[in-house]
This record gives C-alpha cells, structure tokens and sequence, in this order.
C-alpha cells in the first residue's frame, strides 16, 4: 500500500500537481492492460509484418486469382475491295459452339444405370435424390439438336467420349443461335468467338478470290497469296477485373494487336459481273465445258476483270468441288490457235523479212511443207498483211514464218511473254509451253505460226495483246490496284506493235473472220483463234474458241481475251462463239471507264464545253 | 471538471502547437494518401470507361460489317442489272440517244 501511495503521490505530482484525480487508480491493473494491448498491438504488428514482409506472395496470389484476367482482343481478317472500293470479302464474327464432355457427364446421366448410381441418400430426412439428371428426359438438349441441325443421338454420342474435354459440337454459328444456347444454360457447353468469311459477290469472284476455311486461313486463290497480310493478329493483355467484370486496370500487353491489312485489287466490279454473266451465257449457249475472260489494261497491266465458269458459290461449302474451284484463267492452257498471227507478222516485221506494204501471194490455198499440206479456207489469192490477218491465212503466216530463222519466232513469242509467269503472283498458276529447241522442221514451225505447238494461259495471251495495245510496253501484270504508276519495258518497237494493231481491224470489218466483235462506238483490232485440242496420238473432234482484241484501236485502253473451251454444235468457230461475248464485255468496259468513242463513222451528238 | 476539461484541451493544443510541422506533415500524408485513393478510383473509373468504348467499337464494327454485306448483297452489279433491264425496262444507250461531252 505505502508504495502505492508513493506512486499516487508521484503521479499527482507529475500530471495534475496539488489536485487528486485518480483516486481509483490501481497500479497492477494499469500495468496489466497496458501489457496486454502492447502484446495485441505487438502480435498484429508482427503478422501484419510477416504478411507484408516475409510472405506476401501468398495472398498476392491469391488476390491475383480472382481478380486477374487475360482478355482476348479478335482481329478479324481483312476485307477485299475492288479498285471502286466495293467489298469483295467481308469478314463477321461468328461462334463456334463446344462441349466439354466431362462436365456433362458430371451433370447428366445417359443410362439407367448411371442415373442409379448417382441416387444419393440425404441422411437428415432419409430422402433420395438423383445428383444427375436423365439426359433424354431434359427437353433443353433435344432443344440444342434441332438449334445446331444435329441429331440428338448424335449428340449424346458426342457427349459419352470417354475422357475427352473439348468437342467442337458446331462452327459459324450466329449471334442469335448463341443468344439461345446462353439461356438454355446447359453445363459444360461453351461458345468460342471465330469469324466467318462472307463473299457478297458469290460465284462472280470465286476463282480469283479462293476460300479461307473454318480456322479463317487462306486456302485458295487470292486469300491464299495474301493470307499473312489479310491475316493480322489477336491481340492478348493481362487485365485486373472487379466484382462485376469490369476492367479496372491494364496489367500488360501479352500479344499486340496487330490489324488486319485491307487489300484493293484491280477488278473493276462493274466490268467483272458483265464479264461473268456473258460467259455463262456463252457456255450455256454454245454447250461447253469452260471458259475465261480476261481483261486487261494496256496502260499499267491491271486486271479489270478475270473470270471463269463453271464457278461456285464460296458461302455454300456444300458446293466445294476442286475443280469448280480452279482459276482457269491462270492456271489451264491450251494451243492459242490463229490468234498469234500478229505475233507472227510483229517478229517478221521486227527481222525485216517483210515491210507493211508486202504483197503475199497465198494460191491456190494451199502448200505442201515437208511432205505434209496445210491449207486456207479457200483460195485468197495475193494479199497483203492486213489482209492475211483479217482472213486468217494459215498459208500467209507460214510463208512468213519460214523466211524467220526458229529461234527469231520464238525470241518474239518470249518477247510477248510467251512460255514465262505473268508476275500476278498468284498461287497455281502456270507458264504455258514454248518449246525451246535448236532443230525445227518447215512443218513445225509453219504449224507454231498459226499457235499450234505452244501453249499459253488466258491472262498470258492477253499480256502478248496488251503489248501490242500499249506501243509494244510490256508492264508487270497486277491483280492489285498500284498506287503508284507501273514501269514498263519496251519489248516490242513502238512503230511496229502499232502498225500490226491496224492491221488487225480488219477483223470485225466485212469480209474478216468476226463481224459479230463489232463495239459500237469504237474501232477495235482483234484476231480470232479456232484450235482443236490436241489429244493422245493427234488432234480430236474438240475445240477451243479464241477471240483477243483491243479497244478503241486509235489508242487501245483495254487487251480483251475470251476463251471458250469444247463448244459443241455446228458453231464452233470463235467469230460466232467468242466474239459477240469480246463485244459485249469490251462495250461495257469502255463505257464505264468513259474512254471516248474513235469511231469516226458512228456520229454522236456532240455537247461541247468551252 | 469543466475547468479541468479546458485544462486538458489546452494541453493538447499547446503539445499540437509545439509539434507543428510534423503535424502538418502527417495531415499533409493523411492528405495525399486520400487524395491517392480518390485517383486510383477515378482511373479505375476512366479504364472500366474507355473498355466499355473500345467494346462499344467492336460492337458496331461488327453491325457495319453485317450491314456491309446486307448492302453489297442488295447492289450487287448483276442483280441491279436484272431489275433494271426485267422490271425497271431499262435499257443500256446506243449511240442515238447519247451526247458526247467532252470534258476539258
């Protein structure tokens, strides 16, 4: 007590001095509260410590847990435009529906027995519940069936496969179905974002364009070319979510997003559907197997248009046939038939072994070579250049030709690009045959100079045209709109390449071998070309109609090859196949690309501004 | 105990004056360390916001696509070509009923 006392009388003296305050003041219990909150404040600290300190990775982790997430940005492909800007290849997201078997096998019961075995005894009221549900019993699944277009046993087999967790039930399905699926709210069943590839355009552009497949990887044609740029890439970040699924913090970027290049090709849309729906027509017409159109720009080598038929339509898999699928244009060849005779004439005049004015003498309408005959028509008589052309004298070339050394035929034929790629960088494409070898009998090559012999790809022998057509400039071929004006290459002299184009108006003119590729309006130069097909041991019953022109020929703007494979019937030859579809094709595209009229015989109306 | 009460409060007012400057530091902490919470909030806020955006984007970048295809498979050339010859009795121009104008 007295040391109590002493203490009292110490703290009064300290705090409060001359007042008594604490007159119950103990010491022992001052002490004791004051140890046992030092020893709360101190344990509190010292975990505070060892959490923030020595272990914080624990709840670090398991904050992370459940609040970090990994966010998938979709890049979906790029579109294909054509050089209008018109979206030739469009893509939009879609979903793939997936099962995750084991989940709903650990939900559903699909026998008796395993609905048995799931019965469990609940031990407070002594009733029996089934943990699983009945499979077939569940209207929800008959339901997912008919939404996906399966069959419900189907299904269920999908479901039962023993240890698998990922099955894709269904892809490229819409929002919509996905919408319904959520509110079924079956366990274990998922979507997964995709994209689907839709072609506004269907069968026009089939050929060209190709297909991507379910993964959205090019796998034909044009996507295929261009699957890396087309392509871009899914962008990953690490993401800090709240309670409801917010994104509140960026973490870190895990994949950049990269996206998707557009790609403009050089078709002109415009010209692309006439072009198709004339050589569908024509193949209908006519009862052939095949046929392409080319059309080509002389001036810069863009492809304005390339079809060919039969095609398919690329949003209807159903369809896929391989051989629908070829871009026929590129990729088939076959002997060009007459329609190199102004080759022929270009390498005669660039050898000068004969000049513009030359007289050729062509009776009597055939000649022996070699101990074999080829012959004309009929009788033409002595005729000159043009008019070799505009009749297409087999005689007339071959007599140029045999004043050619081989190797002079085939420089030129190489010149116009004969027997090389194109440069269109496309995949399938091929090169066509020029043989190339020292000896050369008369008879070969009287025979190469009416095109039989070589071979060549649409788009080739209307590269061979757009030279002539541009003053003998060979420009790189493009199925992509240039930014930038192509350079070209003189391969041919300008004199000549323009000289022969004169000489191949003829053709549509009275007398020529197809009035019917008459545009009105335009003067054209063109040349027509009937082959028969080479088949084992010597040439069938089969043919290939060619037609290739040029128009307007004062100032040629467009090369125009139509080929039109096998037609059967009486009329086989290219002035009545193959011209009135050139016709139609190159009215359409002079029109649209508003090239002036150079016909001075058809008089317009004119309007002029000052 | 009034006066006492005074007493006391006098006390720590005058132990508050005397410590003034860390007194102001810890009120200038307690400060910024608010101030700290309020922006992590309001970033929180700006991120959640520029997500929902960025969504918002895609979302109608998806409808555009859609509508870009409804759009091309409506005007497509052959089609407007069809109508035009089939219902609209169109027909392409001949050089009778055309006029040049020449553009300089």
């Amino acid at each position: 007590m007295k040391i109590k006392r002493h203490l009292k009388k110490q703290k009064m003296t300290l705090k409060t001095p001359g007042k008594n305050v604490y007159e119950t003041f103990s010491s022992w219990r001052y002490i004791f509260v004051s140890i046992t909150v030092a020893t709360i404040a101190l344990l509190l600290i010292s975990r505070l410590a060892y959490l923030q300190i020595i272990e914080p990775e624990y709840l670090t982790n398991e904050a992370d847990k459940r609040s970090l997430r990994i966010t998938e940005s979709v890049t979906h492909r790029g579109n294909i435009e054509d050089r209008n800007g018109e979206e030739l290849a469009i893509s939009v997201p879609a979903y793939a529906i997936w099962a995750d078997p084991k989940r709903v096998k650990s939900a559903f019961a699909f026998t008796e027995q395993e609905w048995l075995e799931s019965v469990v005894v609940n031990p407070k009221t002594g009733k029996e519940t089934a943990s699983k549900t009945f499979f077939y019993e569940s209207k929800k699944w008959s339901a997912l069936a008919e939404v996906l277009d399966i069959e419900l046993d189907q299904l269920a087999e999908i479901l039962q496969k023993p240890n698998s967790r990922f099955s894709y039930l269904k892809r490229q399905v819409n929002q919509q179905i996905v919408e319904y699926i959520n509110q079924l709210n079956l366990t274990g069943i998922s979507e997964q974002l995709e994209s689907h590839r839709f072609y506004p355009t269907g069968e026009i552009n089939a050929n060209i364009l190709g297909l991507t497949d379910l993964d959205s990887q090019g796998i034909e044609g044009i996507e295929k070319s261009y699957n890396r740029y087309l392509q871009g890439q899914s962008g990953q970040k690490r993401v800090r979510q709240d309670r409801l699924g917010n994104v509140i913090d960026n973490i870190e970027v895990l994949k950049v997003k990269k996206a998707a290049g557009n790609l403009q090709l050089s078709i002109d849309q415009r010209i692309q559907a006439v072009a198709y729906s004339e050589l569908k027509r024509a193949i209908k017409i006519n009862d052939a197997t095949s046929g392409s159109i080319v059309v080509l720009d002389v001036n810069t080598g863009e492809i304005y248009a390339m079809v060919n038929s039969p095609s398919f339509n690329p949003n209807d898999r159903a369809q896929y046939q391989p051989y629908k699928l070829r871009n026929r244009a590129i990729t088939d060849t076959f002997e060009p038939g007459s329609t190199v005779k102004p080759l022929v004439v270009s390498s005669a005049l660039i050898y000068k072994k004969t000049d513009i004015d030359e007289v050729i003498d062509t009776s009597p309408g055939w000649m022996r070579i070699g101990g074999r005959r080829i012959r004309d028509g009929h009788n033409l008589g002595k005729i000159d250049l043009a008019m070799i052309l505009k009749k297409s004298s087999n005689i007339g070339v071959s007599k140029l030709a045999l004043r050619l050394q081989p190797d002079q035929l085939q420089q030129t034929f190489s010149d116009f690009g004969f027997g090389n790629y194109t440069g269109i960088g496309l995949i399938g494409e091929s090169f066509g045959r020029l043989p190339l070898r020292g000896r050369w009998s008369d008879f070969e090559l009287a025979t190469m100079s009416f095109g039989y012999g070589i071979t060549t790809t649409t788009l080739q022998l209307a590269r061979a045209y757009a030279i002539l057509g541009s003053g003998g400039v060979q420009y790189p071929i493009s199925i992509l709109k240039n930014a930038t004006a192509a350079r070209g290459e003189q391969v041919i002299p300008n004199n000549i390449a323009r000289e022969v184009v004169s000489m191949m108006e003829g053709v549509s003119e009275k007398g020529g071998t197809a009035p019917k590729a008459k545009v009105e309006g335009y003067r054209i130069a063109g040349k027509t070309g009937t082959s028969r097909k080479a088949v084992a041991g010597g040439y069938g019953d089969d043919y290939v109609s060619v037609f290739a022109g040029l128009a307007p020929a004062s100032n040629p703007r467009f090369a125009i090859v139509v080929m039109i494979n096998e037609p059967q019937g009486d009329r086989y030859y290219a002035g009545d196949v193959a011209a009135p579809v050139f016709s139609t094709v190159m009215k359409s595209a002079l029109l649209l690309s508003h090239v002036r009229p150079d016909d001075e015989n058809d008089s317009y109306t004119y309007l002029e501004s000052n | 105990m009034i006066a006492l009460n005074t007493h006391l409060l006098c006390l720590i007012a005058a132990d508050l004056r005397k410590h003034f400057f860390s007194v102001l530091v810890g009120m200038l902490i307690v400060c910024s360390a608010i101030y700290n919470v309020y922006t992590t909030h309001k970033t929180r806020g700006l991120v959640t916001q520029i997500e929902h955006l960025l969504q918002d984007k895609d979302d109608l970048m998806m409808e555009w696509r859609n509508l870009l295809i409804e759009e091309h498979t409506l005007d497509e050339h052959s089609r407007i070509r069809r109508i035009a010859l089939k219902k609209l009795s169109m027909s392409q121009t001949t050089k009778k009923n055309s006029v040049l104008v020449e553009l300089r």
